[in-house]
C-alpha cells in the first residue's frame, strides 16, 4: 500500500520476486541484507505525501525515479501480471519504455525464482 | 587488533536491581571493550540486559559492581565535577522510540538545545542557535523546522531530531539503543546511511542496541551477543555470523527471517537449551577462543569449541 491506496497484490512470491511497481521495488532495495557493509544503503527520497491534499496522478511519482510523465497527470489504474497478481503502475502500458528494476534487486528475484524452480 | 585505541573499556560489570529476596542481577560479570571510532553491536532479546549496559555508560543506571571506564578514567562512584562535566558532554544516547523520547510540549529548539543550556556550554544565544541549525543541517533537516513541535514531524523526522540532539553535544561516543526498531523500511534505511555518514566525517564511536540482527551485521565492526545478563560470545561482525560457536548465537542467528519465503519454509531454527550446560559443577568463564573470538564456556565446552574450528580449518 502507498498513500492509502494497493498499489500491487499478488503471491507473496510474485511480490518478492516478480514485483513490478517502483514502490515494491524501493522497499525491497532498502533491505539492510540487500546491501553491502561501507557502502550507502537504498533509500526512498523525499517523503510520504500529505494525505490532507488531493494527489493528482500516482502518488508515489514524486518519490519514483522510474516516472514516467503520465504518472503526474493520471492516476495509473490495475495492470494484470497473471491471474492473481496486479500493479497499479504506468510502466506495465503496453506504451510505456520497458524499464528495469534496479540491478541489485535483479539478482536477488532471480535468486528467489532458482530457489522456486528447487521446491 | 591491539594497536587501536580503546575508548571503552567494561570490567566485571554487575548491575542489580532490588534488594534481599527480590534481588535481581540484571547483568552478571560482563566485560568488553570498545575500540576509538568502531561501531560496537550488542544483541540479544528482550531483557537480556542490552538496554541496561547502555543506560549504566550513561550513568542513568547505578553500577552494584565492576568498572565502566572511559578514556582510562572510571566514570562511576565518586568522581570529579570536571570529569563528570566532560563525560556528560562526550557521551551520548539516541533513544528507541522517535515518537516517544521527544518533549511534545517543547519545540524542536529547546528539545535539541536542552543539553547545552544544562551544561551551558554555549558562548551566547546566537552561538546556540548556530549549533542548533548545524545539528539539524548534519541529520538533513531544515534549520527553519526548529520552531515546530515534535507533532508535526513524521517518524523518520522525529528519529533525525533525536540524533541532532546528541550530536549538538559534540560528542565522542554515542548510545544508539535500538534506533531503527520503530521506522519502516525505507525510513530505517535512510537513518542508518545517516548513522554511518556521520560516524565516518565525525570520527565517532557507537555502541549499537539492537534486536534486528540483519541490521547489526549490516551496520557493526564488532558484535557481542548477551543472554540473561551474560556476554555469551563475542567476535568481529563477519566472523561472529559465519562462524557462531554458543550455541545461543547459533540459535539467535539461525532465527534471522530472510526476505525469500522458499528458504523460510524449508529454514531449520535451532533451539537454545540452556539445560545443555552443566554449569553447576564446572562454571564457565569468558575466554578467547580464537584472536578476537570470545565465547562463555567451561573447560569442557571449550574444548569442544575449539575442536569444532580446527575442523573448520580442514574443511
Amino acid at each position: 500500500m502507498y498513500a492509502g491506496d494497493i498499489i500491487e497484490i499478488g503471491k507473496t512470491h510474485e511480490i518478492f520476486f516478480n514485483a513490478k511497481h517502483p514502490y515494491t521495488w524501493a522497499l525491497i532495495s532498502s533491505l539492510p541484507q540487500l546491501g553491502s557493509k561501507g557502502e550507502q544503503l537504498y533509500s526512498i527520497k523525499g517523503t510520504p505525501p500529505n494525505l490532507f491534499q488531493d494527489i493528482k496522478g500516482d502518488a508515489f511519482a514524486p518519490r519514483n525515479p522510474y516516472a514516467l510523465k503520465i504518472d503526474f497527470v493520471e492516476r495509473p489504474p490495475f495492470f494484470q501480471v497473471s491471474d492473481t497478481h496486479y500493479a497499479r503502475t504506468w510502466l506495465l502500458d503496453p506504451l510505456a519504455p520497458k524499464v528495469q528494476p534496479p540491478e541489485a534487486l535483479q539478482s536477488f528475484f532471480e535468486e528467489g525464482r532458482r530457489c522456486a524452480h528447487e521446491s | 587488533m591491539s594497536h587501536k585505541e580503546i575508548l571503552v573499556e567494561v570490567k566485571n560489570l554487575k548491575i542489580a536491581f532490588g534488594k534481599g529476596k527480590h534481588k535481581f542481577m540484571a547483568i552478571n560479570d560482563v566485560s568488553f571493550t570498545i575500540f576509538k571510532g568502531e561501531i560496537f553491536g550488542l544483541v540479544g532479546e528482550s531483557g537480556s540486559g542490552k538496554t541496561t549496559i547502555g543506560r549504566a555508560m550513561m550513568r542513568i543506571n547505578d553500577v552494584t559492581e565492576g568498572q565502566i571506564i572511559y578514556r582510562g578514567r572510571n566514570i562511576h562512584g565518586k568522581i570529579s565535577k570536571s570529569w563528570d562535566r566532560e563525560i556528560t558532554q562526550k557521551i551520548q544516547m539516541i533513544f528507541q522510540d522517535p515518537m516517544a523520547s521527544l518533549n511534545e510540549r517543547a519545540k524542536v529548539d529547546y528539545i535539541i538545545s536542552e543539553g547545552l543550556l544544562n551544561t551551558k556550554n554555549y558562548n551566547n544565544d546566537a552561538d546556540r542557535q548556530q549549533r542548533v541549525r548545524t545539528a539539524l543541517l548534519n541529520v538533513g533537516l531544515l534549520p527553519e523546522f526548529s520552531s515546530r513541535f515534535p507533532h508535526e514531524f513524521s517518524g523518520g523526522q522525529r528519529q533525525r531530531i533525536g540524533i541532532a540532539r546528541a550530536l549538538v553535544m559534540e560528542p565522542e561516543f554515542i548510545i544508539a539503543d535500538e534506533p531503527i526498531s520503530a521506522l519502516d523500511v525505507s525510513i530505517r534505511a535512510q537513518v542508518l546511511n545517516l548513522l554511518a555518514n556521520l560516524q565516518q566525517q565525525k570520527n565517532l564511536t557507537y555502541l549499537f542496541i539492537a534486536h534486528d540482527l540483519s541490521v547489526v551485521r549490516f551496520i557493526t565492526d564488532r558484535t557481542a551477543v548477551i543472554y540473561k545478563g551474560r556476554i555469551v560470545e563475542l567476535a568481529e561482525t563477519e566472523r561472529l555470523f559465519s562462524n557462531p560457536i554458543h550455541p545461543y548465537t547459533r540459535a539467535l542467528l539461525s532465527a534471522v527471517p530472510e526476505p525469500n519465503p522458499y528458504k523460510e519454509r524449508n529454514k531449520i531454527v535451532e533451539i537454545y537449551d540452556p539445560a545443555q550446560h552443566c554449569y553447576d559443577r564446572n562454571p564457565p568463564t569468558f575466554k578467547e577462543v580464537e584472536e578476537g573470538h570470545f565465547v562463555l564456556a567451561n573447560e569442557q565446552e571449550m574444548a569442544k569449541y575449539q575442536a569444532s574450528l580446527q575442523m573448520e580449518v580442514y574443511k
